[in-house]
């Protein structure tokens, strides 16, 4: 069985998605100890089990929000099989924001091109395929309201979770900072505790960014003494 | 501090989001072309989102709104309402055990009829509220009302879930989910029950017509500014005052998404899954309680000959021993029987006076007017107002909450505050010089 | 010339120059796309909330976020 996660910005279609997905029948509750709701449903297609979760619509993962430290949450310790990222065609610039926070966190990503209908209401073009080249990860357009593209994005899915390929796409933070994070990986490779749980370069990066939650995971642990002199 | 850090200092973070539209930038470049033009979507802006405008047409869909469920759900609900009545009919006649026939009929029928009896309204209310929600208009809403509500203490978001109490507060609370921090969703949760709820009506309609006169619409009315101010001045008090809801207040920044066309198959979902979310756990509480209202007013069986005499009830015992309590307030040992059973439905409140002044409704209006003055039926109109939400609200605050520690403020605030308020009104009248 | 985002006319556009706010608030503006060079138009001014067109999208900011927001302003429609 797949164990699939949606995500996306508020207001994508997610929902939607998740509906055309698993045909309506899901189990909804709260997630532990949150008043956030919880949604997950299945899916059976060409003979694979699918598993379902609506996490919740989020802008980024840098888990400040109850809704944000869920979703990362979510990918990171539960690490599902694919991670379904749904995006706003019409909205391209902001929507793909998470999707490269989703890259860096090394979550096997398709991305469901959505609303094209609107896009082009609008007077854009967009051209899936070279945004799924430039990304390094699957681009399937779909148009939600009409259940386009639904065919062709489960087997999108059930082809990422048979591949799990990771994509080639690396941001260049510019000379001193990838110093910096070259350095911190270094040490983050010495503590098999983090090293196995999280990417290493995603760490790094997010402990120079200053992240609270990445910095209490990495307080406990053996290498924090060097990692606060690097970052300081 | 490392060269970056010191280099960057304040602007670390917006350092590595930079970076990141760096190359997003890049990339939309090569992959999206042409330009936005102006669409329906912002057409349709230039009316929700107009100055002048924008308020009033808020305030006319949502009248609309109101008129649609509660005109369209009524004979809904009164056939739902006459179907257990006559279920609990046949129940009553068919068996033979008079305790049995008493509790399948008046226990469980009944029972089972106040959970279904909400399930018009609140799927209307839902349905409707969900073209508002998909089709984007409600973050207009939130917008144009955001000016208002942020003076109060509240947040633009509030203000949906604050409308939709006066109807009813079940989906008032329910409501409260698009509000994004934890602590202002449930302070909102928390005041809105202080929005009047068309089941008080009925209660004030009596006792206002009963001992106020010619001032009974007024007095009506002023049950509805009541509640309003005491929402303002409770939300600005717990911020005050309640370490938990000191922080800084969620941040006004909201995405309006494009206008779109809500599918009726996504509708139908969100009405089914908020209605069915509501039976299953507000549901179960309402039933239990109402199973349990119905054994202390029908016991002890023989004093009351069988739940007709309910002087000798468990209830009524219970409402004599409180009377002490609530005699500074005017109110009799019925009052507090009937704001007992209020707990369950307010509606009940009036049925409950009729049957405990074992009178028919004509002459209720009179009878209320012997226990109550103008100034105790006033703050008896208050109390009911104030004092804890009914039943089903309760269930639902324990489902958005989902802390008992939430659940239990919420009840327990009500009743000090309205035993308050009913005293500061008794206090004045008095002082006033009215009886 | 510089000046608060909430001070910009209706209609008017500007560039981005710098966000003063705390980092959570910070964060969150940046990650809806106000960042540093980003041109944004103000579609309906205050006082009150704002509503302005960033990275293609509305985004509503209430009036003390939109006074943390600085641009470099000018261009009347």
């Amino acid at each position: 069985m797949i164990r699939v996660a949606l995500i996306g910005n508020p207001n994508v279609g997610k929902s939607l998605i998740f509906n055309n997905l698993t045909g309506g029948r899901a189990h909804v509750g709260n997630w532990p100890g949150k008043t956030v709701e919880k949604k997950v449903g299945k899916c059976v297609h060409k003979g694979v089990e699918m598993e379902i979760v609506d996490l919740p619509g989020v802008y980024s993962l840098t888990a400040r929000s109850v809704d944000e430290l869920i979703a990362r949450d979510f990918i990171v310790e539960e690490k599902p099989d694919v991670v379904v990222d749904i995006v706003d065609a019409s909205n391209l610039e902001r929507n793909l924001y998470l999707t490269v926070q989703l890259i860096e966190l090394e979550a096997n990503v398709v991305v469901a091109l959505n609303k094209s209908d609107l896009a082009t209401d609008m007077g854009y073009e967009v051209d899936a395929g070279e945004l799924s080249r430039l990304l390094g990860v699957p681009v399937v357009p779909t148009v939600a309201t009409t259940k386009q593209g639904m065919e062709e994005l489960k087997d999108a899915i059930v082809k990422a979770a048979r591949e799990r390929r990771k994509s080639p796409l690396k941001i260049d933070y510019g000379k001193r900072a990838e110093a910096l994070i070259e350095r911190l990986e270094e040490l983050i490779r010495k503590d098999p505790m983090l090293s196995q749980r999280y990417p290493t370069r995603w760490l790094a990066v997010r402990l120079l960014e200053g992240d609270e939650d990445v910095l209490r995971k990495v307080r406990s642990s053996a290498i924090w003494h060097e990692v606060a002199e690097v970052i300081g | 501090m490392s060269r970056l850090k010191a280099e960057l200092g304040e602007e670390l973070e917006a350092y590595f989001v930079e970076k990141r539209y760096e190359l997003i930038k890049q990339v939309v470049s090569r992959v999206l072309k042409g330009r936005r033009r102006l669409t329906l979507s912002d057409l349709l802006d230039r009316v929700f989102l107009h100055r002048g405008l924008g308020i009033p047409i808020f305030l006319a869909l949502w009248w609309a709104l109101f008129r649609f469920t509660f005109d369209v759900s009524a004979p809904l609900s009164d056939a739902i309402d006459m179907f257990f009545g006559w279920l609990g009919d046949m129940a009553h006649d068919g068996i033979a055990n008079p305790w049995l026939a008493s509790f399948v009929a008046d226990g469980i029928c009944a029972g089972f009829g106040s959970v279904l009896v909400f399930i018009p309204p609140i799927f209307f209310l839902f349905f409707g509220l969900a073209i508002l929600e998909d089709s984007g208009y409600l973050a207009r809403a939130a917008f144009v009302m955001d000016r208002a509500l942020y003076k109060l203490g509240l947040h633009g978001r509030s203000f949906i879930p604050m409308l939709l109490g006066f109807g009813c507060n079940i989906p008032g609370v329910m409501a409260c989910r698009t509000i994004e921090r934890e602590e202002d969703r449930i302070l909102t949760i928390l005041v809105n029950p202080l929005m009047s709820c068309s089941a008080r009506l009925p209660v004030y309609v009596l006792i206002g017509g009963a001992v106020l006169g010619a001032y009974a619409a007024a007095g009506v009315y002023s049950m509805y500014i009541l509640g309003i101010a005491l929402a303002v001045c409770m939300a600005l008090l717990f911020r005050r005052v309640i370490p938990y809801f000191k922080g800084r207040r969620s941040v006004f920044i909201m995405e309006l998404p494009v206008y779109t066309r809500p599918t009726v198959r996504g509708l139908l979902r969100h009405m089914y899954e908020r209605g069915v979310l509501f039976l299953k756990k507000a549901g179960t509480i309402i039933f239990s309680v109402m199973v349990v209202v119905w054994f202390l007013a029908t016991h002890p069986w023989s004093a009351t000959a069988g739940g007709e005499v309910i002087e000798n009830s468990y209830v009524a015992m219970l409402g004599k021993a409180l009377e002490p309590l609530v005699r500074p307030l005017g109110f009799d040992w019925r009052a507090v029987a009937a704001l007992f059973f209020g707990f369950l439905a307010k509606e009940i409140v009036v049925e409950t006076f009729g049957i405990l002044l074992g009178v028919e409704e004509e002459a209720l209006t009179s009878a209320i007017a012997q226990i109550f003055t103008p100034v105790t039926g006033l703050a008896f109109m208050a109390f009911t107002l104030i004092y804890i939400p009914c039943v089903a609200t309760i269930g639902v605050i324990y489902r958005e909450t989902n802390s008992v520690k939430w659940t239990v403020f919420a009840v327990v605030y009500g009743l000090l505050l309205a035993y308050a308020v009913a005293f500061v009104i008794v206090s004045v009248g008095h002082a006033l010089g009215y009886p | 010339m510089k000046m608060p985002l909430a001070m910009l006319p209706e209609g008017g556009e500007a560039v981005i120059t710098s966000v003063v706010a705390g980092r959570g608030l910070a964060r969150r503006l940046y990650e809806m796309g106000f960042v540093r060079g980003e041109r944004v138009k103000v579609l309906r001014a205050g006082p009150g909330p704002v509503l302005v067109l960033v990275k293609g999208s509305k985004v509503a900011l209430g009036w003390g976020v939109a006074m943390k927001i600085i641009v470099d302003g000018g261009g009347a429609p």
